[in-house]
């Protein structure tokens, strides 16, 4: 990079501890520690003292597989970029996009709010930086593929310096692909098997080429999510090592559309950018919290600027975020503070559809204006003719026609709709919005089958999501992609454009399944269960009564609504007991607890955290066996896809069990028991589709704990260890096409298969390995073992108490 | 310069568990790295130890191997291939993060893609 003439931060690279110590003494603090080989920044961090040296280096150096760290100077409060390049083997380089973070540096660009096209850049420093770019990927060895370089920017003198260079597609890429409709991993690997840019077609507009670099009509933000709530004790402050889970995008006409829908899009309670009849924090208070990039630092911004406090001292406060946001962010407080003036009725329609404009949800309006809700807030603004329009995601802002069916809503004047609705029939699946713990990957590879099935039906196949790491938002999947948010008011509008024969709720887990009660109100079709059979099986008090009809043994529970009351029904089912809250995901939450006192601790937390929610209690079944079944029904014919045995007794969420299938130590007559059970609540519900059951199994008695009437974690890894397209097949017979006799199923299996979940914990120092009926895991992995004498199975079988927390 | 013709198949090491700071991304890379590649008349051989990504899936590449990402499936891999028809011809190790990247290099020092005659393509490793 020197020999470059490149600009580089002072730096050097040690691989001991007292070279370390040596070199942070010699360049100065803040410094930052950046371990080699580790990825989302394992390890590294910022020390600004030192007194946290030796600690923060020795982390870095065993993070590090070599042992290798390099000790840079920091360059706090610059701006940060991204620039995603191709170049192919004739030294040919495109620039394929620019990514601004609107956090200064500091903040791991995966905990960053990113914006692309670049918002703040000036013409001189991006074109500095595209050479600086171009020079370094032509002199980085001899590679064809795709290459990420991160810069951090001097906001007053335009100075650059480059923060780090991989060859290779990464995060980044995969959202700059979703931003500009380029397909960089697909290019990528043509220009690694030979192929040369200019030989290659843009697939979007399939008759240009594909050495080119996309041009942007929109604005894109994206959002990271984060499961704080998961690691108690975890440190929640964003640094240089990435803590989020997943993420998502908006799209828009302006940088206030594009952020307010990535909002809509977190499914974390907020409908646009603000909370609304939550305490709000004093301006002092709310000066001093933004100091701290922290996971809600964007929603207290707001807060700050709707308190008066300037533009001017918010930049300064929070080490250096650009004016140009934070002057956009208050044209949105602009704009509440005027609804706020009127009501429902007297709102003036220019300020609707300027507030429309300007990203707000009509959820969000219904709040400002404390009048009506959201369909009356629909239903003013549709009389009066403001409507979404579709607009294309094209990459070459509309200079050429494009092909590819991929688009996000916006609103203009004369409504010209870029969407031409087919005349085939058309469903629509859901996907399951930004990955997090208890709903991740697994749902992406349901939603992608779900499309293909639905094509393979001879139906026109449409996908709304909001996720830009997923398959399903690939834009050659289905047949239409609308990047929107999976929220309630994106999908009515979609649906009125579209008029769909129904919509599928079953793959997109607990994101979709939320939106059924919505879907079935309209009268709108739900491919597949019915909206109250659904329900049965989500409310667990109508569940429970059902499976007391059908004589099938369950915990004993109750629910409450207060302290007095949730001691009473503890006593009442025995103890211990499970406390939790209704519908949630990943048993967000959950404790298992002894006595009255702890009950009393438990329900005064989780009604802190959910105000007004039906708190459930069940008696728990303790030191007994986990199992579950995943299951298809079509109305007659009843198939069970796999019976897992959890490696782990009860207690331990079942998306942090290793499970077996199948079944490795239960009894045939208990499987026996537990397929009959399943299928008399399959029929009794009348399921078409999937569904999923939980057992506990104790003393050789068999009880359900629950059902989700869905895809679940485990059908991707049931269809990959047996080798049967289940999703395929369960997508046809919700449409009713199919029927389970039509399939043959052999499932092929030797031995046994183990879903391992794989954890997190190392990106949260202090955090313990405890596990519970809160789900913790990121991830899983697959393994297969001949039998059961496998020394891996035995390790497992073996420590299967080991991480327990109660 | 078009299309290398000596590239009759091809590996690409995946990810792996989704943890933070290298999430789903890496299945949408590689998936539609594979797709890519089979438009071309590739073979794909995957290999990730994932069972929830689409690109584990037998509709995405010729042959899937679910297996932990280590040296020893790498070359249980490039063995069980030498003498079946889809012996393997290089090895895309940029679509499954900086987990396959390290694991390419691994296997680079150990003399393994010299020994099975791969190529390591989409990258140099001196780069990395």
């Amino acid at each position: 990079m020197i020999k470059l003439g490149v600009p580089v931060g002072q730096a050097r690279t040690a691989n001991s501890f007292l070279e370390g110590k040596e070199f942070a003494q010699e360049i100065g603090f803040p410094l930052v520690l950046r371990p080699s080989f580790t990825l989302g920044g394992t390890g590294g961090g910022l020390v600004f003292k030192k007194e946290e040296l030796d600690e923060a280096l020795n982390r870095a150096l065993t993070a590090s597989p070599i042992h290798e760290v390099l000790v840079e100077k920091a360059v706090m409060g610059w701006k940060e970029f991204e620039l995603e390049l191709l170049r192919d083997s004739a030294d040919n380089v495109c620039i394929i996009c620019t990514v601004e973070n609107f956090d200064p540096m500091g903040v791991h660009t995966g905990d960053s709010i990113t914006v692309a096209p670049a918002m703040t850049l000036s013409d001189t420093a991006l074109q500095l930086m595209r050479n600086t770019a171009i020079r370094m990927m032509r002199d980085l060895g001899n590679f064809a593929g795709g290459c990420n370089v991160q810069f951090a920017l001097n906001p007053d003198t335009e100075e650059i310096q480059v923060i780090e260079i991989n060859p290779r597609v990464s995060r980044s890429s995969a959202l700059a692909s979703k931003a500009t409709g380029y397909p960089i991993a697909k290019v990528a690997a043509k220009l690694a098997i030979g192929y040369n840019l200019d030989e290659l077609e843009n697939q979007i507009t399939e008759t240009t080429s594909a050495y080119f670099e996309p041009a942007l009509d929109y604005v894109i933000v994206k959002i990271p999510r984060w499961n704080f709530d998961k690691f108690k004790g975890a440190n929640d402050t964003l640094g240089f090592q990435m803590k989020s889970v997943g993420e998502v995008m908006g799209i828009g006409r302006s940088f206030n559309e594009a952020i307010q829908k990535a909002c809509q899009s977190l499914e974390n309670n907020a409908v646009g950018l603000g909370y609304y009849g939550k305490s709000l924090m004093h301006a002092e208070e709310l000066l001093e919290y933004i100091k701290t990039p922290k996971w809600d630092r964007i929603f207290r911004i707001k807060d700050a600027l709707m308190a008066g406090i300037s533009v001017g001292t918010i930049s300064k406060a929070t080490n250096g975020i650009d004016r140009w946001f934070l002057y956009e962010i208050q044209k949105i407080c602009t704009i509440e503070k005027e609804i706020t003036k009127y009501d429902l009725e007297t709102l003036p329609l220019e300020l609707l559809r300027e507030a429309k404009v300007n990203g707000f949800s009509d959820e969000q309006i219904s709040r400002i204006t404390e009048h009506g809700d959201e369909d009356d807030v629909y239903n003013k603004r549709k009389a009066a003719g403001i409507t979404r329009v579709y607009k294309m995601v094209d990459t070459c802002s509309a200079e050429f026609e494009a092909k590819t069916p991929y688009f996000y809503s916006t609103f203009e004047e004369g409504n010209y709709n870029e969407s031409k609705v087919s005349d085939k029939k058309k469903i629509i699946v859901l996907g399951s919005g930004p990955n997090r713990i208890g709903q991740g990957i697994e749902f992406d590879y349901c939603c992608v089958h779900g499309l293909l099935a639905i094509k393979e039906c001879g139906y026109e196949s449409i996908m709304i999501n909001c996720n830009p790491e997923t398959v399903s938002t690939d834009f050659d999947m289905a047949d239409k992609l609308y990047f929107e948010p999976v929220y309630w008011e994106h999908l009515w509008e979609i649906i009125e454009h579209e008029k769909p024969d129904g919509v599928i709720v079953q793959l997109g887990g607990q994101t979709a399944l939320k939106l059924a009660e919505k879907l079935h109100q309209k009268g709108i079709r739900i491919v597949g269960t019915s909206f109250d059979s659904l329900d049965i099986a989500e409310d667990r008090g109508r569940f429970s009564d059902r499976l007391k009809e059908l004589d099938i043994p369950y915990p004993d529970y109750g629910t409450a609504e207060n302290v007095d009351e949730a001691v009473v029904v503890a006593n009442k089912v025995g103890y211990p007991v499970l406390v939790r809250p209704s519908y949630v995901l990943g048993g967000q939450g959950m404790r298992i607890v002894l006595n009255d006192e702890e009950v009393e601790k438990a329900v005064v937390s989780l009604l802190k955290h959910l105000p007004g929610n039906k708190i459930l209690i069940d008696h728990f079944l303790d030191r007994c066996q986990e199992a579950e079944i995943d299951a298809i029904f079509d109305g007659e014919d009843f198939h069970v896809m796999g019976v897992m045995e959890h490696i782990e007794p009860a207690g331990i969420h079942s998306g942090d069990s290793n499970a077996v299938l199948p079944a490795f130590n239960l009894t045939p007559l208990i499987v026996h028991t537990m397929e009959e059970y399943a299928e008399r609540i399959a029929r009794d519900l009348k399921i078409q589709g999937l569904i999923n059951i939980q057992f506990a199994i104790k003393n050789d008695n068999v009880f359900v704990i629950e059902a989700n009437p869905r895809a679940s974690r485990t059908t991707p890894f049931i269809a990959k260890a047996y080798q049967i397209p289940y999703l395929n097949v369960a997508t046809k017979i919700m449409m009713g096409t199919h029927k389970l006799k039509d399939f043959t199923f052999e499932k092929k299996l030797n031995g046994f298969a183990i879903k391992e979940p794989v954890f997190s914990f190392n990106k949260f120092p202090g955090v313990n390995k405890e596990l519970g009926p809160e789900m913790k895991s990121t991830g899983e992995a697959i393994r297969f073992i001949k039998d059961l004498r496998d020394p891996y199975f035995r390790q497992l079988y073996k420590d299967r108490s080991m991480y327990l927390s109660k | 310069m078009p299309k290398d013709n000596s590239i009759k198949s091809v590996l690409i090491i995946g990810s792996g568990p989704i943890i933070i700071g290298q999430a789903c991304e890496f299945d949408y890379s590689g998936t539609q790295a594979a797709r890519s590649l089979r438009e071309e008349g590739v073979k794909v051989i995957l290999i990730n130890s994932n069972p929830a990504t689409i690109m584990t899936d037998p509709m995405m590449a010729d042959k899937v191997y679910l297996l932990p990402l280590t040296v020893e499936s790498i070359e249980q891999i490039l063995k069980e291939n030498e003498s079946d028809g889809y012996r393997i011809d290089a090895v895309l190790p940029t679509m499954g993060g900086q987990t396959a990247l390290n694991l390419a290099k691994e296997a680079e020092e150990l003399g393994i893609w010299k020994q099975y005659n791969v190529r390591l393509i989409g990258v140099d490793i001196k780069a990395i």
